[in-house]
């Protein structure tokens, strides 16, 4: 019997990751060709659909307004909060870590309600205190347009952002910001000249990925309904039918489209992989950087953090104790008060424990999977000099273009075709496939960048000391991967625990989850047992994320001590 | 002693001698063989834990038997349609019970049992749905309601045509979704309800939300006073200040138990249906969901429907019309903010 070489088990781990990905990617396009849902008799009609419709390009543009928009609001807070965390003496890094990722517990919709409630135009409260609603007159704000929502999709997206930058952060060679500070080069122009294009390939991928999933978001759109539609709002009317079958060919081409507005971005990343040896920083002779001294920027930061944090973390979680304690979704009021209580928490703990249970064995089984998957793209992709490895990269950089509706859809079809061989469909292992499908865009995302800024060299001088590929590759890869491997697991973990579409798809022996759990509660108009729920998932999963992070020795420069 | 005191407790407390006495013979015979199959999953209504307890409970008291009893619920048309997936490449689905309005999906793949509830197992002829499905409870997708601190009884609408009033400009909020104008085309006519929605789109300025708990979230804070395409009636119960308006029509679109074709608990699966129409099902339907037929008594529906004119849409057009309604209304419904 052949032995299998262990670097053969790198190359079939990226080779099952790709496989899913294609699985999810082939589902959308051979949906686009379906009409009735007839995979047996493919056609062009949905395309034709799509392209007549004469509101397309307007909804085009508001897709892309709507993504870039939500990129730059996320890049205003997480380049300067990824900083904070891996470079400087910042006081309150254990505390900005806890709210990150706290806000990744948080549900979307509760944010978008939180607004909702305060700004819209009828009865907002900031509107009613201001006298000022569309009820007697033009309204002061008016949260259902455009911008709010870039506003707050781009809010929400500051924590996976800021995960995915600080290992390329914290990889960079301090001798060139050294070097620069000898020569007398300000700190500002140090950040400008050499940090931030020393950081190119990790911001860009960060811009590409959430340009990516900004524009399939559906929390936001849903709730906040701007005039007019965007493409997400197209796909999900064309699933979510009446009766009769979804329309997944016009989802299918509306999600092409998503496609397409994604590949620009993606082929100028790829190109951009090609030069990768430019940014490697991490090499042999590499200096730690040493943490920046704020000094009186101290109180700058301090005031960029609670900014987000007010309107990221605290609204969102004052309206969900609100919620939590009131009978029935209501404004603030004193009338109000007079009907609180806990019933809602003593109602929401009795719950938990099945849901609990079972979302713990769906988040281990997503990280395993998603992070085995991704350690193995990125070494293929960054170290194997294949040619075809940067585009089996933008493979599964256009996972997340895939709704994930379609995704579960996809992998539904194909937990039905191979169920005589392996019977994964109904399973929890399907689910976790799914969503380690999903989620592995953006564990490569941050390892490339990470794997990017260690140069080659460090590999070599290993095999030139005698050690295997396969040595090399746990003792040297791996150990410098580690704050990009934990930071990916870390996101991984929080989302598969938050999904909500994939396990309501693909869910059917009644495996209860705590995502779904708040959605059948809220759906009852169980109110407050929802967001009581919702508000324990928030302290696991920070509680969590703190032991991991204390377990891993992952920390922030500065806090090891 | 205290083993007899023990043994009597039981047997007064065990639900196996409290079967209803009026069971045909036919369902009787499915007792046995729906405890041998020990277990039953029914997907439809998205419930919360203590509800599906609720239902459990009900069901096994109602035939003394002790099944596993498990839901889920979700998006139905998805579901329907890899239901059919799955029946053609002969995959068991885990499902025994689609408990939906919406089938055709699974109709056109022979995914679904036929059952002939009437004739077999004794239930009302009118309570069938097709030759697969028995109608368990009546929704009543274009319900109109109102917040009460905002609406007063003499201004809210008493009919459809009164949303078009120019004091509800701006002050509407309705489902994306074409399922309220579809069932409201039978009652109202085709015509005369295209013109209703075109006009509510065009002058109306309806907010338009794509989930229906969204709508109700609106209406219930107040910030648009009037709602179409969502009942309260359990939120009024808890003191909401909402309520249905004293509207000329109420149409009603039922929805029913379809056991599927390769179910693992068929039997389980016609009990369920079975117990869901009688009068302690109906009750725990009533509690849990608000849920029941419109001709059930002590019902809020039963309550609501009184003294009104109720049009219910047959099934067999709904299946017929379904498709080619839902085109029409999307078309309308999307010109708003174009």
């Amino acid at each position: 019997m052949t032995r299998l070489s262990p670097l053969s088990l790198i190359y079939g781990g990226a080779l099952v990751g790709l496989t899913f990905v294609i699985v999810s990617l082939a589902g959308n396009v051979i949906g686009s060709l379906t009409s009735e849902a007839r995979f047996d008799d493919l056609t062009l009609d949905a395309y034709r659909r799509l392209l007549s419709d004469p509101g397309l390009p307007a909804t085009l543009m508001r897709t892309l307004a709507l993504g870039f928009g939500s990129i730059c609001v996320t890049l205003a807070f997480a380049l300067p909060f990824a900083w904070l965390l891996a470079r400087t003496d910042f006081s309150w890094k254990t505390g900005l870590f806890t709210l990150l990722a706290a806000k990744l517990a948080i549900p979307g919709f509760i944010t978008a309600m939180a607004y909702v409630w305060l700004f819209n135009p009828s009865a907002g409260l900031v509107n009613a205190v201001l006298g000022q609603t569309n009820y007697t007159g033009e309204a002061a704000f008016d949260v259902y347009q455009i911008k709010w929502l870039c506003l707050l999709q781009g809010l929400v997206l500051v924590p996976g952002a800021a995960f995915m930058l600080i290992p390329a952060l914290r990889n960079l060679d301090g001798s060139l910001e050294e070097a620069a500070r000898v020569a007398g080069v300000p700190g500002w122009k140090t950040f400008r000249h050499i940090v931030l294009p020393l950081l190119a390939p990790g911001v860009l991928a960060v811009a590409v990925f959430y340009f990516v999933v900004a524009v399939e978001m559906f929390d936001f759109v849903a709730i906040i309904a701007p005039p007019g539609d965007v493409l997400v709002l197209t796909i999900y009317e064309a699933l979510n039918t009446v009766d009769g079958l979804p329309d997944y060919g016009l989802a299918g081409a509306a999600g092409v489209l998503l496609f397409a507005l994604s590949a620009g971005a993606i082929l100028f990343y790829v190109r951009f992989l090609r030069q990768a040896r430019k940014y490697a920083v991490l090499g042999g002779k590499r200096r730690d950087p040493g943490l920046v001294r704020l000094g009186k920027w101290q109180r700058a930061a301090t005031a960029l953090v609670v900014l987000w944090v007010t309107l990221s973390v605290g609204l969102p979680v004052i309206t969900l104790l609100w919620v939590a304690v009131v009978p029935f979704i209501q404004p603030p009021s004193l009338a109000a008060f007079d009907n609180a209580s806990l019933y809602g928490f003593l109602d929401g703990f009795s719950y938990l424990k099945e849901p609990l249970t079972n979302t713990a064995i769906v988040m281990a089984g997503t990280i395993t999977m998603a992070l085995t998957f991704a350690i193995c793209l990125t070494w293929v992709v960054t170290r194997s000099r294949s040619t075809i490895a940067p585009w089996a990269d933008a493979l599964v950089f256009l996972a997340p273009a895939v709704p994930a509706i379609v995704t579960a859809t996809a992998f539904q079809v194909m937990g039905i075709a191979v169920y005589q061989w392996l019977p994964l469909y109904g399973t929890l292992w399907l689910i976790m496939a799914a969503m380690g499908t999903r989620m592995l865009a953006y564990c490569t995302r941050t390892m490339n960048a990470a794997a990017l800024q260690i140069h080659p060299e460090l590999e070599e001088a290993a095999w030139v000391a005698g050690l295997s590929r396969w040595r090399t590759f746990t003792g040297v890869f791996l150990p410098l991967m580690a704050p990009a491997i934990f930071y990916a697991a870390l996101m991984v973990g929080m989302l598969a625990a938050r999904d909500l579409t994939l396990p309501l798809i693909m869910n059917s022996a009644g495996t209860p989850l705590v995502s779904v759990l708040i959605f059948d509660l809220q759906t009852n108009g169980e109110t407050a047992s929802a967001a009581a729920v919702a508000l324990y998932m928030i302290v696991v999963l920070v509680l969590l994320a703190l032991t991991a992070r204390k377990l891993t020795g992952v920390a922030e420069p500065g806090l090891e001590k | 002693m205290k083993r007899l005191v023990i043994a009597v407790a039981v047997l007064l407390a065990c639900p196996a001698w409290a079967q209803p006495a009026n069971l045909s013979d036919a369902v009787r015979a499915l007792i046995p063989l729906a405890e041998e199959e020990g277990a039953l999953h029914v997907y439809g209504a998205t419930l919360n834990p203590r509800q599906v307890r609720a239902f459990a409970d009900s069901f096994n008291d109602y035939y003394g038997i002790d099944i596993d009893f498990t839901m889920s619920g979700g998006l139905h048309s998805a579901k329907a349609s890899e239901v059919a997936m799955a029946h053609r490449a002969g995959v068991p689905t885990g499902i025994d019970v689609f408990w939906t309005g919406l089938i055709s999906a699974m109709v056109e793949t022979g995914a679904l049992m036929d059952v002939d509830w009437a004739g077999t197992y004794g239930a009302n002829e009118s309570l069938t749905m097709g030759r697969w499905g028995l109608r368990t409870h009546d929704g009543h997708q274009s319900l109109v309601t109102v917040n009460t601190n905002r609406v007063s009884a003499s201004d809210a609408p008493n009919s459809y045509k009164d949303l078009l009033d120019p004091k509800w400009r701006g002050r509407i909020v309705m489902p994306r979704s074409p399922y309220p104008w579809i069932t409201m085309s039978y009652a109202m006519g085709e015509e005369e309800t295209i013109a209703l929605v075109s006009n509510l789109v065009s002058d109306q300025e309806p907010k338009m939300l794509a989930r229906y708990a969204d709508i109700r979230a609106r209406v219930l804070s107040g910030e648009f006073p009037v709602a179409v395409g969502t009942d309260i009636f359990s939120l009024r119960n808890r003191g909401a200040p909402v309520t249905h308006p004293d509207m000329d029509l109420l149409v009603l679109a039922s929805s029913g138990a379809f056991v599927l074709a390769g179910a693992e608990h068929p039997a389980a699966a016609k009990l369920w249906g079975l117990w869901a129409v009688s009068p302690e099902g109906q009750a725990t339907l009533e509690e849990t969901r608000s849920y029941s037929l419109a001709e059930t008594p002590d019902t809020a529906l039963n309550a609501y429907a009184a003294g009104r004119r109720v049009v219910h849409v047959p099934f067999e057009w709904r299946l017929q019309h379904h498709d080619r309604l839902a085109k029409t209304f999307l078309e309308i419904l999307n010109r708003a903010g174009s």
